[in-house]
């Protein structure tokens, strides 16, 4: 549902257009729910990237307060789509509830972001940018490459019942 | 470890930087905002190691059982720490398990001092199994960073063929050892069977005087009983693959059951048994006696698998200097042609050697339809085995062919009289 709703917010972020190009904007849901129901997930991360593209060009167009909404939508549709199976309503809701929260904080982070005014050297970005890029990429290297690969603790070994 | 949701939201949340600062449009850099926030708060909801505050309780009953019979598994997982956690666990499916019913996986949201219980009952095949770790895979909250681990738990369940308490067997060793058992020693002394008559020599008991020959011959005999000893037995299981091609996978298990029949039945009578598996290489347990002894045999037969070689395709490298001439060598075997040399070739060397072939007819020939053709082929294969059969008992070799579906053990007890009708 949050994909078919993203998909009609990018075609109105884009000013609905009346072109019958624009009805092959339904290959997105179709690929995502095919990628769900057959679990194919390069199908869902075409879509999420189709989504997230459609979002881009509609804020590019000028058209960003649409264009979050389109990318909120999709980060909500993406989250749900990662859903493991097997679990209870309540775990699933509590989910639910978690990612709306960090989608909308963000979504309320880029708009206030956007109603700022304020001038930057393009090198001072650049620069900024890269040192966050390679602090972030230092980051998860640490996260990914942490020690603990072999569990241990206070475990009991099997035996029969009694 | 970084999960590939992650890794593709970073790709995403990298070209929009790279473009916005590419096309110098202040919008998709905006854009990128909802993503590194996500990304950032993701990555630090992520508690590095949640396992090791994870307590791992397998509890596995029975760990031993005889084929077809159930094993119930049960497994608990405890939160220790102060964090929730949002656990994955699961056991299994271990190959060879079937019929499982329960739950051996499951995923829940663990608060701390909580619990997460799994339990399950599986029908296991023969054979041992080493169930080494429980897998676990710990979520965080947007799912950005799942971390799978295997929390070792060992258990092992050993699966013991189910074989048939055989009842009597008539053909035994033809040499024995010097421990009173139950197979005739061919000389007088302590015993049941009548062996003949002797002189009495000083000591003998009155009680076995004879009286009616003492009357006789006018000398005082005493009559002789025939000693019983135990021997020495080697059961042989073919687990060549060549010999069990085109036939049913049922067609080895029934083997290994024979085996384990033929084995058990003779450690019951006192004797000294060895087990050999031959055909993908020499797996041998040596001659021993007692309770221990046979649970070792049973283990051994319980972990047989059919393999090739090509020392072994042929029984010409038995190793019977490991058995002293005289013994008695079972075999259990479908046969394949040429076998019959090197097994006349033993009862030349002194061996008595007596042959359990599982019918493979009876097991069912694998992917044979019902065509003319094919039951040409079965006759072949029926003439085939008879000529091979016909050389075999020729040579001394006591052969009983074993419809799987019914017993043994009156095959095996009617195995002499058929010899001396072939003689």
């Amino acid at each position: 549902m949050a994909v078919l709703l993203a998909v009609g917010l990018a075609w109105v972020a884009h000013g609905h257009p009346v072109h019958p190009g624009w009805a092959g904007l339904v290959v997105v849901p179709m690929g995502w729910a095919a990628g769900l129901r057959f679990r194919i997930p390069k199908l869902v991360f075409l879509g999420f990237v189709g989504l997230v593209g459609l979002a881009a060009s509609g804020a590019v167009g000028g058209n960003l307060p649409l264009g979050l909404g389109v990318l909120g939508l999709a980060l909500l549709a993406w989250d749900g789509s990662a859903f493991r199976g097997g679990q209870d309503r309540g775990s699933a809701a509590r989910r639910l509830r978690r990612s709306v929260l960090v989608v909308c904080t963000g979504l309320a982070l880029a708009f206030a972001a956007s109603l700022l005014r304020f001038s930057l050297n393009f090198w001072v970005l650049l620069g900024g940018l890269v040192f966050a890029w390679l602090a972030l990429w230092a980051w998860l290297r640490e996260v990914s490459h942490s020690s603990g690969g072999n569990a241990n603790g206070n475990r009991s070994t099997s035996g029969p019942t009694r | 470890m970084i999960g590939p949701k992650a890794r593709l939201e970073f790709l995403v949340l990298a070209a929009l930087l790279t473009l916005g600062l590419a096309v110098r449009n202040p919008g998709l850099l905006v854009m990128a905002i909802p993503l590194a926030w996500r990304l950032t708060l993701g990555l630090l909801w992520v508690s590095p190691n949640p396992e090791r505050t994870l307590q791992v309780r397998r509890t596995v009953y029975p760990t031993r059982l005889t084929e077809g019979g159930v094993v119930r598994v049960d497994v608990e997982v405890k939160n220790l720490g102060r964090a929730k956690l949002d656990l994955q666990v699961w056991d299994g499916p271990y190959p060879g398990f079937s019929e499982v019913r329960g739950q051996w996986q499951k995923t829940a949201l663990l608060l701390p001092g909580e619990s997460l219980s799994l339990s399950y009952e599986a029908h296991p095949a023969r054979g041992v199994y080493f169930l080494h770790a429980v897998g676990v895979e710990v979520g965080d909250p947007l799912g950005l960073a799942p971390r799978r681990v295997n929390l070792p738990c060992p258990a092992e369940i050993l699966v013991l063929p189910r074989y048939e308490d055989l009842s009597r067997m008539e053909f035994g060793a033809r040499r024995t050892l010097a421990m009173p058992g139950t197979v005739r020693a061919r000389r007088g002394g302590v015993g049941l069977e009548f062996y003949g008559i002797r002189e009495y020599r000083p000591g003998d008991p009155v009680r076995r005087l004879a009286w009616k020959a003492m009357a006789r011959r006018d000398e005082p005999v005493v009559v002789e009983f025939e000693e019983e000893r135990v021997a020495e037995v080697a059961v042989v299981l073919d687990v060549r693959a060549r010999a069990y091609r085109a036939t049913s996978p049922e067609l080895f298990s029934w083997a290994v059951r024979a085996a384990a029949a033929l084995a058990h039945y003779h450690l019951r009578q006192g004797h000294r048994v060895a087990l050999l598996k031959y055909g993908a290489y020499l797996d041998w347990v040596f001659p021993g006696y007692g309770r221990r002894h046979e649970q070792r045999i049973l283990r051994e037969l319980a972990q047989a698998q059919l393999g090739e070689s090509e020392v072994f395709a042929d029984l010409e490298n038995l190793p019977t200097q490991l058995l002293p001439p005289g013994s008695l060598v079972l075999l259990v075997s479908p046969l394949l042609f040429g076998d019959e040399e090197t097994l006349g070739q033993l009862v030349a060397r002194g061996y008595r050697v007596g042959v359990i072939m599982p019918d493979p007819t009876s097991a069912g020939l694998e992917g044979l339809e019902h065509t003319p053709e094919a039951e040409t082929a079965q006759r072949i294969l029926a003439l085939e085995r008879w000529i091979l059969l016909r050389r075999l008992r020729r040579s001394g070799v006591l052969v009983g062919v074993w419809d799987v579906h019914r017993p043994l053990s009156p095959l095996v007890r009617r195995l002499r009289e058929t010899v001396s009708a072939w003689r």
